[in-house]
């Protein structure tokens, strides 16, 4: 089981944390959220069917509850500056860019947006969060059409 | 100039899906490749192992603290799941000893004809049949106590066997009543009660006779002969979980020989005043099999101290190391700064 576990851990770990920033976490308020939940996949690592979404869901979670205890408010952005530069610092602010353009969306469309670029189908999405599968979908695409406007503006911006 | 790189959505047309999907997953992948060079994951692990230690399955329920058995008050329904024959004669013998000391009626239930306490040996000096005349003691055995006409553990009988014992002892003008059975055999027999029924009977005397008197009671289990989750299922229906008393306690400095694994516990601070005690336990400790010494609640200990425990380590065979387990980080920090780890005789256990 602790090979299991810590093979789940190395891979997913990293990818997990990237999550959670995409909801708008910071790195270290992610890292730590996503400890919780492998701590608490640990006691019950067994039991769990789909392990990935399980830390998942349980992290965002962890998420919430950090942010209610530090009273941190929901970090949104409300415009996207970008400063164009060159090359490897280009890419870290193109990151960040995508990062920030999340961080406007509604809740739940970030959350849909986090789990879909995951992988996660959204009949899958529709099961972890607990709604209807119609309404994945209808939030993935508003999510998509808002990110493409400000991406494209971004990127216009950028060429000038 | 960019315009070129993978994910860069830069175009005069409004972007496409696959050009959104492609930004997005490029950026998801160098997330995570930084991701992946600035966490350091084998400590992110070892945190999220430790954070989960206190309810991994298996162990105790974090919120059974073990009181030693001399603080059993009237009241307490306590639980003992004792992992060999020295354990259990420690923490009954001591339990037996404390009621008859101060003059509580003692109610044993026990399976055999030979009416002897255990623990309670010659060279305490008590007159067993001259108490047992007196009412103070009381043997019970246990087919008369709990079992129904056809040998199977009965519930009902047993609740009722105690109660009348309790209400006869207050007749007798006795303060309180101490009681202790062995359930092993109930749980590991042919015959053998559902967890449920056993569980039950608990409950009902955690409610009927402790709640509303001045009774005390030790049941026993051999946990060698139950499974984990019977364990903990019967362990959650007591309130508190006692231990064998404490070799030495002065508030500052407590240390408890555990049995499973055999060796001794450590909680509190050991400074230069301290160090004699501790040797002197150590050298308590059997050379035969490996000593644990289980310091996760030792909050301090100076190098005097590690000294101590090093002088021990260097003289024990080489088969029966002495074993530290659950090292908390700032003391493993100063072992290690020291290394002492390295040295014959010495073993970081299980953390």
């Amino acid at each position: 089981m602790c090979g299991e576990f810590s093979e789940c851990f190395e891979q997913d770990f990293p990818r997990l944390v990237g999550f959670l920033m995409r909801l708008g976490a910071e790195q270290c308020t992610a890292e730590d959220a996503a400890q919780t939940a492998y701590a608490e996949a640990y006691t019950h690592w067994e039991e769990i069917n789909r392990p990935q979404a399980w830390v998942r869901t349980v992290a965002t979670r962890a998420l919430l509850r950090a942010r209610k205890a530090t009273g941190a408010t929901n970090q949104s952005v409300h415009r996207v500056v970008i400063h164009a530069g060159d090359d490897h610092a280009d890419r870290i602010v193109e990151r960040d860019l995508v990062l920030a353009a999340l961080r406007t969306l509604p809740t739940r469309q970030r959350e849909v947006m986090a789990w879909t670029i995951d992988g996660f189908k959204p009949e899958q999405i529709a099961l972890e969060l607990r709604t209807t599968p119609e309404n994945v979908r209808k939030s993935l695409q508003r999510a998509r059409e808002r990110l493409k406007g400000m991406l494209e503006a971004q990127a216009e911006r950028k060429r000038q | 100039m960019t315009d070129n790189a993978p994910g860069t959505a830069a175009s005069s047309h409004p972007m496409t899906d696959a050009e959104l999907d492609i930004l997005l997953s490029t950026t998801r992948d160098r997330l995570e490749k930084g991701l992946r060079r600035t966490i350091n994951a084998q400590q992110r692990l070892s945190d999220a192992l430790q954070e989960s230690a206190p309810v991994r399955p298996g162990r105790e329920h974090p919120r059974h603290a073990r009181h030693p058995v001399s603080t059993i008050r009237p009241g307490d329904h306590a639980w003992l799941a004792f992992s060999g024959e020295p354990e259990r004669d420690r923490v009954i013998g001591a339990f037996v000893r404390d009621g008859l000391d101060m003059n509580e009626k003692m109610v044993y239930i026990a399976d055999d004809e030979a009416r002897q306490l255990l623990g309670v040996l010659p060279r305490h000096g008590y007159d067993l049949p001259a108490l047992m005349r007196g009412g103070q003691l009381s043997f019970i055995p246990r087919e008369e106590a709990c079992m129904d006409s056809r040998g199977r553990f009965d519930a009902g009988r047993m609740l009722q066997t105690l109660a009348q014992q309790v209400d006869e002892a207050f007749d007798q003008g006795f303060r309180a009543v101490r009681m202790t059975t062995d359930l092993t055999w109930a749980l590991s027999e042919p015959g053998r009660p559902t967890l449920n029924q056993m569980l039950g009977c608990e409950h009902r005397l955690g409610e009927n006779v402790f709640s509303t008197s001045m009774t005390m009671a030790i049941c026993q289990v051999d946990r060698r002969c139950c499974s984990k989750e019977d364990l903990a299922a019967l362990g959650d229906s007591h309130e508190i979980v006692v231990e064998a008393n404490p070799e030495f306690d002065d508030g500052i400095l407590r240390i408890v020989r555990t049995f499973e694994p055999p060796g001794l516990r450590l909680e509190g601070e050991i400074d230069v005043a301290r160090q004699a005690i501790l040797k002197e336990l150590l050298k308590t400790t059997t050379s035969d099999d490996p000593t644990h010494l289980d310091i996760s609640r030792l909050g301090f200990i100076d190098l005097g101290g590690l000294n101590v425990l090093a002088q021990h380590a260097r003289q024990l065979p080489k088969h029966a190391p002495l074993v530290l387990d659950n090292v908390p980080r700032q003391i493993l920090a100063v072992i290690e700064m020291v290394g002492w780890q390295h040295q014959p005789g010495f073993v970081l256990g299980r953390t």
